[in-house]
């Protein structure tokens, strides 16, 4: 049934593109929707990350993910952290595995500004995109495909950027590039992302990267494998599976 | 000489205009000149030492620590953490900072029940105000190691706000915008500003308001002396003439050069008019002399230049040796210092050889005044008349206390302190020295060490090298509050796993790793291949001895106990080697508790009953399995929703225990697969046949238990058994007993590092890979300690090629080499004298009084060579040694005397400065041209007379001499008259 009501969503909504100018609220929970889409995902990537004297560091990893709050996500590469793995549960609660210790600990980090294991994403980063939750939205511009967003943080909501300016594509309303703005107003981080492409009903873009104009430092994530709607079971995501590390 | 005096006169009008056109030029030059307070630029910049120190600061952002510091009765208030939190805040924002830590942005690892948490002590966007959960936030804060006595004081008086500046920020403006900043924000706290920033910012102020203040009052005192001296209106305009012109062209010609005003050379101007005005005094005194002996105005000129235009010259060039053999020195201020005041010297002696008698021979002739002095003897006269008899009754007694000085002070030599550090410029109650003195009570001082390492920083062989370094840092006296990636790893794993050590595996360390991956503190610390990182600590003293004490020592320890080729190797292929691997782990790791032993204040009390324990432990075969905790471990692992063997019934939990039990008795070698097989025995077949792997996993986590267990138990066991041996109880201080667990957990390591160097057989075909390390210290004090050196050298080396030269240029002028000897004495007696003063009156050698000696070399002969000079005049034209004696005192004695008091005046301003040293420097200067002086007219010709001293001519039998002379001179003013003419 849910299923059934989602698509009829969507093609509600794709019919309506035709039919209408979107205000720039809509586009944003299309956007929002579009991305968040499947019910779950199984994602084999590898993931380069560049420093600004050049240097490279690849991890190759596998993410499970259900809905848009429940996560596992496995460390394969580099050699001395293969099994280091990271369950993430909806309301904040987070678990590590540590294979070389063989012990799982729950983390907390009050802290979203951190950044994900050594990636230029934050934990906030991370999360699922919410943006039409936390962010007012106006259309700054469209050009021949794309819509041109700028997003403010909504009243009460803490955010580390003072603005956003999303570009999202007119026919699936999937952000292709997204600018985070520090609280002086200056360009921060970079994401964008690139080869969006069909896979079954989805729009899943195989490319993503975020880069740090401040560091200047880089995380591309290239995706090896998807799959989407498998039906992955519940104990998956959980703290018994989480040390399931041979 | 007479020749160039037709010739100044001749040419005196474009004289007179090239050199105020020359003036007018340099004096627009003054404005550019800038001042420089980097005591880097001390040395030369490719001094090894530099260029690591910057290698250093390019690499890990900055070397530059500037500290603000809020003190209040609790900081742990809302309003003081706010303002930390807004001054952290706008520092972040500024480009040129490359990181800033404060109690509102700290990196925190903390322990939660069956968790953790790494991330910020507060959140910057909350600061609690309610007062309980400040309250806790306080005792936590204050219980961590890593926060007490670094960014807030161990009474929770004092938060600081540490910034680093990246490398390439100018530090004066960045210092005074983040100053203007935290004035500009609003709180109760008394605030302080420390760090090499601010002390440059502060030492800047200091010398551009000392020369505003100090040249003034130079003047005036020149001026003073002047008119006393001469009591004429010219005698006091021309000579200071003199000292404006070549001073304006001296720092003129530094601005043009580019060359900075340091704290050295900040006194060059004071110097310049101090010296350089005896060139004028000794003309402008002759020129009256000659006048009053009737000689008309331009012959007079003449006169004057012809017979003191030589001695000048030769005291110019002598005091620009002086100064001229700092160029020796390898310390950069040291040596501009040198050139730039030589070249002033020489400017005052071609100013007063030139412009001085062209604009002199514009001014009519003073008109003669009856010479009160051949009426009624001036205090003066009666003084040196006296003195000439003393002399001459008493020569021996005053070469014998000559030469008691001279022992005196050459035992004074090794007795003298250093001083380098910039904090000992500043006067004991400046701002700046109190925020200085309060960081070293209360926070362990602001300069910190560093040690550059270099090797894989995620190899646990390096992550424990540093870790042995750090702990023997934090036992040495005044060093505090050491800091790198591997404490860090050290903290990983105490949360973690509630020990505080390096994991013996790369595994290990790269789980842990994954934690701190991208945090913000690492770029201070690891660079982001990994393979280069940074020991940081803080040294809490800025004496100079103790500085050098401390760095010798880390040096030393880097040298002796750290290995920079490491093998691994596995503790079962040791084989033959194992007694002597097992010395070598019982050593280090009871040299480690021996450290932190002393750093917590304990006191061990028997080493070799702790060394003969540990090797008990880790000598011993069997482990044993304890029993009783095992259980209770295996039950709750059963219990765990979220382990993978979910067992309820209590009775089926104790058959699988017992049988477990007993596997592991039989089994020393327990393994994965037999667990497996044992647990198929007891655990029915309905509780895995929807998890085939259920029981693989099971026996996974029973071996992890067991283990860990095992290594518990002993450690525990080894910890009870060494209770006894400290002075006082470890559990009084649970920082001192996180570490001890730390310490003896390497018990239970099977992986050992070993040296590559000491076990050279175990490595025989290179089988095992080396692991090598490379550390070196850097940071301020060796900076410091690199200056102190050569300040040792500049002084040993500058003060020999001064006096070595100025003897080679007398023994020339006399044509004697006995005679350079004679002259040199009294100067060598002076600077001796001047080391006795600095021992005596404990002054310690610093950038500014290293310079005395070799000043007082380049000062004082001057005062020898007028002496000699007027003397051999005198013996050549009087019939009497006691004559010639008495009337070399009377003229000559008496200029050397205005002339001292003058330079002495000039060099006593330098005690209204703000700068120490500069102080130092003036007043034990003004002391040494008072001994100088009092030399030259009492030891001087006491020498003279005992040796007869022949390069005067013969002062025994002068009769014959005399008559020859009285011909010379008949005929001399036989041509005088021709010429006239």
């Amino acid at each position: 049934m849910k299923k059934m009501a989602i698509t009829i969503t969507m093609l509600l909504i794709i019919g309506s593109i035709y039919a209408q100018t979107h205000s720039a609220e809509d586009i944003l929970i299309n956007a929002d929707a579009v991305v968040n889409a499947p019910q779950d995902q199984e994602i084999s990537l590898k993931m380069t990350l560049t420093d600004k004297g050049g240097n490279e560091k690849v991890r190759e990893i596998k993410m499970y993910q259900k809905g848009d709050e429940t996560r596992l996500i496995r460390f394969l590469s580099p050699a001395d952290q293969k099994g280091v793995s990271f369950l993430s549960l909806p309301d904040d609660v987070q678990y590590l595995y540590l294979p070389a210790f063989h012990k799982v600990r729950r983390i907390a980090s009050h802290i979203k500004n951190d950044n994900f294991a050594g990636t230029d994403f934050s934990y906030d980063d991370m999360s699922a995109s919410k943006y039409a939750e936390e962010y007012d939205a106006t259309l700054l511009d469209k050009t021949d495909d794309l819509y041109i967003l700028e997003l403010i943080p909504k009243q009460g909501v803490e955010k580390n950027y003072s603005k956003l300016k999303m570009w999202a594509r007119q026919d699936n309303f999937y952000p292709v590039k997204v600018e985070f703005y520090d609280k002086n107003s200056t360009l921060w981080k970079l994401f964008e992302s690139r080869n969006i492409k069909k896979n079954g009903k989805y729009w899943v873009a195989s490319e993503a990267e975020m880069t740090d104009l401040k560091k200047q430092h880089s995380t591309k994530m290239i995706i090896d494998k998807v799959e989407l709607d498998k039906g992955l079971a519940d104990n998956i995501f959980t703290k018994r599976n989480l040390k399931r590390v041979k | 000489m007479r020749k160039f005096a037709e010739l100044v006169l001749k040419y005196r009008v474009p004289i007179i205009i090239g050199t105020i056109i020359i003036t007018v030029f340099m004096a627009f030059q003054l404005r550019k000149l800038e001042i420089s307070s980097d005591i880097l630029e001390y040395l030369p910049q490719d001094d090894p030492n530099v260029v690591l120190f910057n290698e250093v600061g390019d690499k890990f952002g900055g070397n530059s620590i500037a500290m603000i510091a809020l003190e209040t009765d609790d900081v742990f208030n809302p309003e003081t953490l706010n303002r930390v939190n807004t001054i952290t805040q706008r520092f972040k924002e500024m480009s040129e900072i490359s990181y800033v830590t404060s109690l509102t942005d700290v990196i925190d690892i903390k322990k939660m029940e069956d968790g953790l948490e790494v991330g910020k002590l507060f959140d910057e966007r909350y600061i609690p105000s309610e007062k309980n959960e400040l309250e806790n936030i306080k005792n936590y804060t204050l219980s961590k190691e890593m926060y007490r006595g670094n960014i807030v004081s161990d009474d929770g008086n004092i938060a600081v706000v540490i910034a680093r500046l990246n490398e390439d920020a100018d530090r004066l403006i960045v210092g005074r915008e983040m100053k203007e900043f935290v004035l500009s924000t609003t709180g109760n706290e008394k605030l302080y500003f420390a760090g090499i920033p601010f002390q440059m910012i502060y030492l800047t102020d200091v010398i551009n308001s000392d020369i505003v203040k100090l040249l003034p009052v130079v003047c005036l005192l020149l001026i003073i002396t002047l008119a006393i001296s001469f009591r004429s209106k010219r005698g006091v305009i021309l000579p200071l003439a003199t000292v404006f012109i070549s001073t304006t062209w001296g720092l003129g010609l530094m601005s043009l050069f580019g060359v900075k005003l340091t704290v050295a050379s900040d006194g060059i101007p004071i110097l310049l008019i101090a010296i350089g005005s005896a060139y004028g005094i000794h003309l402008v005194n002759k020129y009256m002399e000659d006048i009053r002996k009737g000689d008309n105005k331009i012959e007079a000129i003449k006169e004057t230049i012809s017979e003191v235009g030589v001695p000048i010259f030769l005291a110019g060039l002598t005091t620009s040796i002086g100064f001229l053999a700092f160029l020796i020195s390898n310390l950069t201020i040291i040596k501009e210092f040198g050139i730039f005041t030589a070249i002033g010297v020489m400017f005052a002696y071609i100013v007063a050889i030139t412009f001085l008698p062209a604009l002199l021979s514009f001014m009519p002739a003073p008109k003669i005044k009856v010479k009160k002095e051949s009426l009624e003897p001036t205090l003066m006269n009666r003084f040196m008349t006296g003195l000439s008899r003393l002399i001459l009754k008493r020569k021996i007694v005053i070469l014998i206390i000559g030469f008691i000085i001279f022992i005196v002070g050459t035992f004074s030599l090794f007795k003298i302190n250093r001083e380098v550090n910039m904090v000992d410029y500043f006067k004991k109650d400046s701002e700046i020295r109190q925020a200085e003195d309060m960081m070293e009570s209360k926070l362990g001082g602001s300069i910190p060490i560093q040690i550059l390492v270099k090797g894989d920083l995620q190899e646990p062989a390096v992550l424990k090298e540093m870790i042995k370094l750090e702990k023997y840092l934090k036992s040495l006296p005044d060093v505090h509050g050491p800091q790198s990636i591997a404490d860090l790893i050290c903290e990983m794993n105490d949360v973690m796993n509630d020990r505080y050590c390096i994991p013996q595996t790369r595994e290990g360390v790269a789980n842990l790793w994954f934690f701190l991956d991208g945090n913000e503190i690492l770029p201070q610390l690891i660079n982001s291949q990994n393979n280069e990182g940074l020991i940081q600590a803080k040294l809490g003293t800025v004496n100079t001895k103790k500085v050098n004490h401390i760095t010798g020592k880390i040096d030393e320890f880097i040298s002796e106990n750290i290995n920079s080729d490491i093998l691994m190797i596995n503790l079962t292929e040791a084989n033959s080697n194992i007694k002597e691997i097992d010395m070598e782990r019982v050593k280090s790791i009871s040299n480690m508790i021996f450290y932190d032993a002393a750093y917590y204040g304990f006191e061990i009390k028997d080493k070799n009953a702790l060394e003969k324990i540990l090797h008990k432990y880790i000598t011993q075969e069997n482990q044993k399995i304890p029993t009783s905790n095992l259980t209770i471990k295996l039950v709750n692992y059963m219990n765990n929703e979220d382990g993978d063997l979910l067992i309820e019934s209590s009775s089926l939990q104790n058959k699988v225990v017992k049988s477990l039990l007993k596997y592991f008795e039989k089994n020393q070698d327990y393994f994965e697969k037999g667990i497996v097989s044992n647990l198929k025995k007891v655990v029915p077949y309905s509780y895995y046949e929807d998890d085939p792997e259920m029981l693989d996993y099971a026996a996974m986590s029973i071996v992890s238990i067991v283990e860990s267990e095992i290594k518990w138990n002993k450690t525990n066991n080894l910890i009870k058994e060494i209770t006894p041996l400290f002075s006082k109880d470890i559990q009084q201080n649970p920082d001192f007993k996180k570490n001890l667990i730390g310490d003896v957990w390497e018990i239970n390591d099977t992986q050992i590092f070993i040296s590559k160097e000491k076990f050279k057989n175990l490595n025989n075909n290179d089988q095992l890979s080396t692991i090598s390390l490379n550390l070196q210290q850097t940071g301020m004090p060796i900076i410091y300690k690199d200056i102190d050196n050569n300040i040792v050298s500049s002084q040993t080396y500058s003060l020999l090629f001064a006096i070595g030269l100025v003897f080679i240029l007398l023994a020339i002028q006399f044509k004697s080499v006995i005679g350079g000897l004679i002259s040199i004495l009294p100067i060598i007696l002076t600077v001796l004298f001047n080391f006795a003063l600095m021992w005596i009156f404990k002054i310690p050698l610093d950038a500014a009084t290293v310079m005395i000696g070799s000043v007082a070399v380049g000062i004082g002969i001057d005062y020898t060579i007028h002496f000699n000079n007027r003397f051999h005049f005198e013996i050549s034209n009087k019939n009497s040694v006691e004559n010639a004696l008495e009337t070399t005192l009377q003229t000559t004695g008496r200029a050397i005397i205005i002339n001292a008091f003058s330079v002495m005046l000039g060099f006593l301003t330098l005690l209204l400065g703000s700068i120490v040293p500069m102080q130092r420097f003036g007043w034990l200067i003004a002391l040494t041209m008072l001994i100088s002086a009092t030399a030259s007219i009492t030891f001087l010709p006491s020498l003279l007379l005992v040796t007869h001293a022949s390069f005067l001519g013969d002062l025994k039998n002068m009769t014959l001499k005399q008559a020859i002379n009285i011909k010379a001179n008949i005929k001399q003013k036989a041509n005088n008259i021709k010429e006239q003419k």
